[in-house]
């Protein structure tokens, strides 16, 4: 900034004396402030200028307001105030009204939710008015070079020609909105033109694709397409939106292969909560439903909550008051994590433990109740499959059509099974029924799904716990035992000494969390991504039930395991038969048969999804599926048919940071995405996947939107709906009007007018239209008008209830109390299952594995001598290194030979398991440039950048425990080297010479940390990651800022970040075809994948690390970093220190 | 408006501005502020040196490295000389409220 800008420090001193009037300077002392010779008796009466207190009584006035909602991927959704003048939002703040938020019912909230608002909620004017907004759109050069030049099929020349593979060091130029639609409408239509038919199949094919992937596209180029709307609930129309889009393109593949309706195929859907890692994937497999999760003022009704690998502190942090409720009123806290957590703090005892040894530590428990007699017979007999019957031969349960000559079920077309959960002949053919051993009659008698709770009580059948039976299956005796008998055998391998082992907790303190489960009611466990980012988190979600099951803690207030990462939960509009299709009538609209009826009921949406959904985490493993080459079957797939991708050619998402969030993101960056031929993202702001694309499309904030959102939350009961109350402060679009973009140059392309018909009520100025569709046929909004919603009839403007059974929200509230079945096959909680993939996999029994990669023991071993667990290994020998070889080798061993075994990785040094949890000064990368929040994200944010190495006014950094640190000869604030293993990371084929592994390799100040284990480090997740250009920047700009030139983005890192050293794992249980598990946004049951529901789960904890020092700490890269010499830091402490740390201040 | 890019000369704008910097002077008009405004709240001459030694500081920090102890000892012994009612004052409050010495706000280093 030049003086000729007209404003300096020094001018403002002289302007402020000027403006005062002149001032009393002292004599004999320099002009740089009022002498004071004496105490002024009144020191008011002797100002000379009072003008200052008028503006500083003036500084929260405002001349209007409006209420918005705050809406990240943090599960809250607040309502806020936002408070302006002169149309600038100058501050804002909490709206104290939830008391107010009623149903169709009259049933209203408690006024203990207010406030609700954080302080990412507080600065969000910061992000909207700061200087790193997306504010024009944006063309990569190339990108724009290879459509004017006729959109050439592309040839790794031209891929090199036109940058695809350097899309880091391209330029970007400022294209207008209209010529940005007209070329992505082209690019498209080229895409599709050159993927589609036989001839795009074999291009495909030669370009290495695997048959698999190609021959799931059916020869449909728009099958190449990938859309991914950013945790689409935060805005169902804007976000979600863009699935409709995708729904769209339907009509693009039916124009060029020349198909009808019924063959004509849009892109794929991509995951948004299972790609984060955020789901708890056992969960499907316990109970059937997606997720269970309660709402947050469920907290206060538990007597022990159990925090597993979650901290309610500081993630949830708006609604993380209603625990402290609980403790007030005289429940109990137990956490349990690796590291003296802040929720530990809360505490009234933590196990530290082992990570992702979760599983075993349950295990144990279990087999301490079982063994002590500490269960609810009556509810384990009810609501559990612990008395069905399971054949030792095959592993399966046993099906009474096997054992009942002419067996006919009784199962009713008139109960809960068909009549609400939606269950089908079909399903009811394929699944059968099961057999107890009736102790009544002293035989076999058959239960269907329906006979759960009092219902098999009436029916006079009294279930036997235990006994092992012998019966004659097609002339043959056949061993079957209930499985509570085959559990005493499978936790024979858990007792408390074992799991102590395992685990590293004490046994006496494994036993006394299992008597707490036992005699304090209810319990309540609530797991999060400390436990949902492991491989095995399947086991540990489903182990977690264990104790429950057996005490009856489900389905009550207070009790229940949950999980709350990310608010994923599209099922809030979740249609059924006598709603109307809800969620799907917006995103699956039949594009060849739209409603434009703008008064039609939502019932009358006629639903065709000719899209499917895909995990990002296939694009995420080199845009592949799981096929490994095994020794002992050769050429074997793993990725369930029902799971199967397709190649990725063009991709498309908004609102999220998709490929900063990305493990592997290098990798990403180097291998990937150069055979991508076109990447677009809608965002507010300059991101790292900005950077990476090839359009960059400014989006309105949540308080610039033009017309109206809606979203609610996973984790509260509120409905909410708003607008904007500024004018964009950019030349920025709506979301939805950004896709009616692209849909209306899509039909002046094609001519086909039904692309824009998708989007009639968005370009009439009437969405209004498609929410009131959404609130007539969902089974939570059934009811509501728009008009009376938006006219404060329900709550605030805009505010309502969602219509809930029970307030709070009670998971399986029906299944205890109206003896509903489960969503699951058997319609019981499930300890077992008896799908092949699982007994292939030998995890048919909740178990315990090591971790594929962050282990000391052998990766991926079984700790198991259960006879009943058989798993295939493939013949992978123990040494097989490969990340997919250890992925799928299933190898069985008892924890004493476990002990003996070795991992390679930890061998070679990489014996750090790097912890990745979110942070509380952002929502993944959200918030990571706001100047406040990268201060106090980290120790090292300085305003005054004193050390310009920094690349911001904040850094990221690692916490490390200060005797690992010193071992390895680094100090306290040092610039460290993380790596991970080399074979794959930061990106597969690189090699030290190259410039873009400078790029791409983490570096990243240390901060001593006691809290931590010795082998266990944290780098908080989702910083803005260091880029080509930020990278040049930083070393090039004279003042060091990672302030990337062109595009203004601003990363937390010097170089590389945490998706330096993550990839993506394959995790197989995620990949069946086999699961029967509920639909997530309808009242029906599915068989395997389903996106966000039951797919790939991807799990960047699973990274084993090595740290080394690379640059002191100190000024200028010499000595030790500073703050470390105070004598106020861990392992530093002087004694004025040493005295406050022992109280010696209290008196 | 301040809507393109950052205006230092809009009192609305919601983002730190860069204040230029012509000469070593105004690092030294900095450092007299920091004094003189802690001076004006009672701190002494010998917690105002540990401000600025400190690196928990690290705006008056960085002047300390800037311009060298000597300079910001002649600093704050002006500030102090300034606004020696206002440390007196201090003092004596100290004295009448506390028997315990303790030594804060400043972290003694």
């Amino acid at each position: 900034m030049s003086k000729s800008n007209g404003f300096s420090r020094r001018d403002f001193l002289k302007s402020c004396l000027v403006a005062g009037g002149g001032t009393v300077a002292a004599p004999g002392v320099k002009l740089w402030a009022f002498d004071v010779a004496e105490e002024f008796a009144n020191p008011l009466a002797a100002y000379p200028e009072r003008d200052w207190e008028k503006i500083y009584r003036d500084q929260y006035r405002y001349d209007d307001s409006f209420s918005w909602v705050c809406s990240p991927n943090d599960t809250h959704a607040c309502r806020c105030m936002a408070y302006t003048r002169n149309g600038v939002v100058t501050r804002l703040g909490s709206q104290y009204d939830y008391e107010t938020y009623a149903d169709l019912y009259g049933n209203k909230a408690t006024p203990n939710w207010n406030p609700r608002q954080c302080a990412k909620g507080y600065t969000f004017h910061r992000v909207v008015y700061g200087p790193y907004r997306l504010k024009y759109p944006i063309v990569r050069q190339g990108w724009k070079q290879w459509a004017d030049d006729g959109y050439p099929s592309l040839t790794d020349e031209l891929r090199t020609k036109y940058k695809f593979d350097a899309r880091g060091q391209d330029t970007f130029v400022k294209i207008a909105w209209e010529d940005t639609f007209r070329y992505i409408a082209k690019g498209y239509q080229s895409i599709a033109k050159t993927y589609s038919g036989a001839e795009g199949a074999k291009r495909l094919l030669g370009q290495g694709y695997p048959k698999e992937m190609v021959d799931e596209m059916g020869e449909a180029g728009t099958r190449t397409f990938k859309f991914r709307g950013g945790m689409g609930l935060l805005g169902v129309i804007g976000k979600y939106g863009i699935y409709r889009l995708n729904n769209s393109m339907a009509l693009l593949d039916a124009q060029i292969r020349g198909v009808g309706p019924d063959q004509a195929r849009g892109g794929r859907n991509w995951a948004n909560y299972t790609w984060h890692g955020d789901q708890a994937p056992g969960h499907p497999w316990v109970h059937g439903l997606q997720t269970s999760d309660c709402d947050f003022n469920d907290l206060r009704f538990s007597k022990l909550i159990i925090m597993d690998g979650k901290n309610l502190v500081e993630n949830k942090l708006t609604d993380s008051h209603w625990f402290i409720e609980c403790m007030e009123r005289g429940g109990k806290i137990v956490v349990i994590s690796p590291e003296y957590s802040p929720p530990s703090t809360k505490a009234d005892y933590w196990l530290s433990i082992r990570p992702q040894t979760d599983a075993a530590l349950f295990l144990g428990i279990t087999r301490f109740m079982i063994d002590n007699k500490m269960y609810d017979e009556k509810f384990v007999k009810g609501f559990t499959d612990f008395p069905l019957l399971v054949r030792t031969d095959n592993l399966k349960r046993l099906r009474a059509a096997e054992v009942i000559p002419g067996y006919k079920s009784d199962l009713s077309k008139t109960g809960p099974s068909y009549k609400i959960q939606g269950f089908t002949d079909e399903q009811h053919e394929k699944l059968g029924d099961y057999v107890v051993w009736d102790q009544a009659s002293n035989g076999l008698k058959a239960i269907t799904r329906d006979d759960v709770g009092e219902k098999i009580t009436k029916k006079g059948i009294k279930p036997a716990l235990e006994g092992k039976f012998t019966v004659k299956i097609a002339g043959q005796d056949v061993e079957v035992m209930t499985l509570f008998e085959m559990y005493k055998v499978h936790l024979e391998d858990y007792d408390l000494g074992t799991v102590s082992e395992i685990t590293g907790i004490a046994a006496d303190q494994i036993e006394r969390l299992a008597r707490d489960i036992a005699t304090i009611e209810p319990v309540a466990i609530h797991q999060g991504e400390g436990i949902n980012h492991w491989f095995h988190a399947t086991e540990s979600n489903r182990a977690s039930y264990l104790p429950l099951m057996l005490t009856g803690n489900i389905g009550k207030k207070g009790a229940g395991s949950h999980t709350w990462a990310g608010n994923y939960k599209a099922a809030n509009f979740q249609g059924s038969p006598w709603t109307g299709p809800g969620f799907k009538g917006w995103v699956a609209e039949d594009t060849f048969n739209l409603n434009l009826d703008e008064n039609a009921h939502g019932k009358d949406i006629k639903v065709g999804a000719r899209c499917k959904g895909e995990e990002p985490a296939y694009w995420n493993h080199g845009d592949r599926p799981l096929i490994v080459e095994t020794p002992k079957y050769g050429h074997k797939v793993f990725t369930g048919q029902t799971h199967m991708p397709t190649p990725t050619k063009a991709l498309f998402f908004n609102n999220v940071n998709l490929f900063n969030n990305a493990k592997h993101a290098y990798d990403m960056f180097k291998n990937v995405n150069p055979k991508i031929d076109m990447i677009i993202t809608a965002d507010i702001q300059m991101t790292a996947s900005v950077e990476y694309a090839d359009f960059g499309l400014p989006a309105n904030s949540w308080i610039e939107f033009e017309d109206l959102e809606i979203t609610s939350s996973c984790s509260n009961p509120f409905l909410q709906i708003w607008k904007g109350g500024i004018k964009p402060v950019f030349d920025s679009k709506d979301d939805l009007a950004i896709l009616a973009g692209v849909a209306n140059a899509m039909a002046d392309l094609t001519g086909d007018k039904r692309f824009s018909d998708n989007f009639k009520f968005e370009n009439e100025g009437k969405r209004g239209v498609y929410i009131q569709r959404l609130l007539d046929s969902s089974t939570t909004t059934a009811g509501y008008k728009l008009d009376d919603l938006m006219a404060g009839k329900h709550g605030p403007p805009g505010g309502a209830l969602l219509q809930y059974r029970t307030y709070p929200r009670i998971p399986f509230w029906e299944q205890i109390n109206e003896d509903e079945p489960f969503h699951t096959d058997t319609g019981r909680m499930h300890a077992y299952s008896d799908i092949p993939e699982a007994i292939e996999y030998g995890e048919n029994f909740i178990i315990h594995r090591e971790g594929t990669e962050a282990t000391q023991f052998l990766p991926n071993v079984i700790v198991s001598s259960n006879p009943y667990v058989r798993p295939d290994d493939y013949g992978i020998p123990r040494d097989a290194e490969h990340w997919d070889e250890r992925t799928v080798r299933n190898i069985k061993l008892p924890w004493k030979d476990v002990k003996g075994t070795k991992n390679f990785l930890w061998e070679d040094g990489y014996r750090f398991y790097l912890l990745t949890p979110k942070t509380r000064h952002r929502v993944h990368s959200q918030w990571s440039t706001v100047d406040w929040h990268m201060m106090f994200d980290s120790n090292f944010g300085d305003p005054y950048r004193i050390d310009k190495r920094t690349p911001g006014v904040g850094e990221h950094q690692l916490h490390i425990n200060p005797e690992a640190a010193r071992d390895l000869g680094i100090n306290d604030g040092d610039y460290v080297y993380v790596d991970a293993n080399p074979a794959d990371r930061p990106y597969r084929g690189h090699k030290p010479d190259d410039p873009y592994y400078k790029v791409a390799r983490c570096m990243v100040r240390t901060i001593y940390n006691p809290a931590y284990p010795y082998n266990a480090i944290m780098m908080k997740h989702a910083p803005y990651i260091a880029t080509e250009r930020s990278v040049k920047a930083h070393e090039t700009r004279k003042d060091g800022r990672a302030l990337s030139e062109g595009t203004g983005y601003q990363a937390n890192f010097r170089y590389g970040s945490h998706q330096s050293c993550t990839r993506n794992w394959h995790m197989p249980m995620h990949q069946t075809d086999s699961l029967f598990h509920k639909s997530k946004v309808y009242m029906k049951f599915i068989f395997g994948g389903e996106a966000d529901n039951h797919a790939v789960n991807t799990v960047p904890k699973e990274t084993l690390v090595s740290v080394t020092k690379a640059e002191d700490g100190g000024l200028g890269g010499k000595g030790i970093w500073a703050t470390a010499t105070t004598g106020k830091t861990p392992r530093a402490e002087d004694d004025t220190m040493k005295r406050y740390l022992d109280g010696g201040f209290i008196t | 408006m301040p809507y393109r890019e950052p205006d230092p000369e809009d009192p609305m704008q919601r983002v730190g501005v860069t204040i230029p910097v012509e000469d070593d002077s105004s690092c030294r008009e900095m450092a007299e502020c920091f004094a003189e405004e802690y001076a004006r709240q009672g701190w002494n001459r010998r917690q105002l040196l540990e401000m600025f030694s400190s690196a928990f500081y690290s705006g008056p920090h960085l002047a300390w490295l800037q311009l060298g102890e000597e300079a910001v000892t002649e600093i704050v012994d002006q500030a102090v000389q300034m606004w020696k009612p206002m440390i007196d004052r201090q003092s004596e409050n100290e004295k009448r409220t506390s028997n315990t010495i303790i030594d804060l706000p400043v972290i003694q280093t």
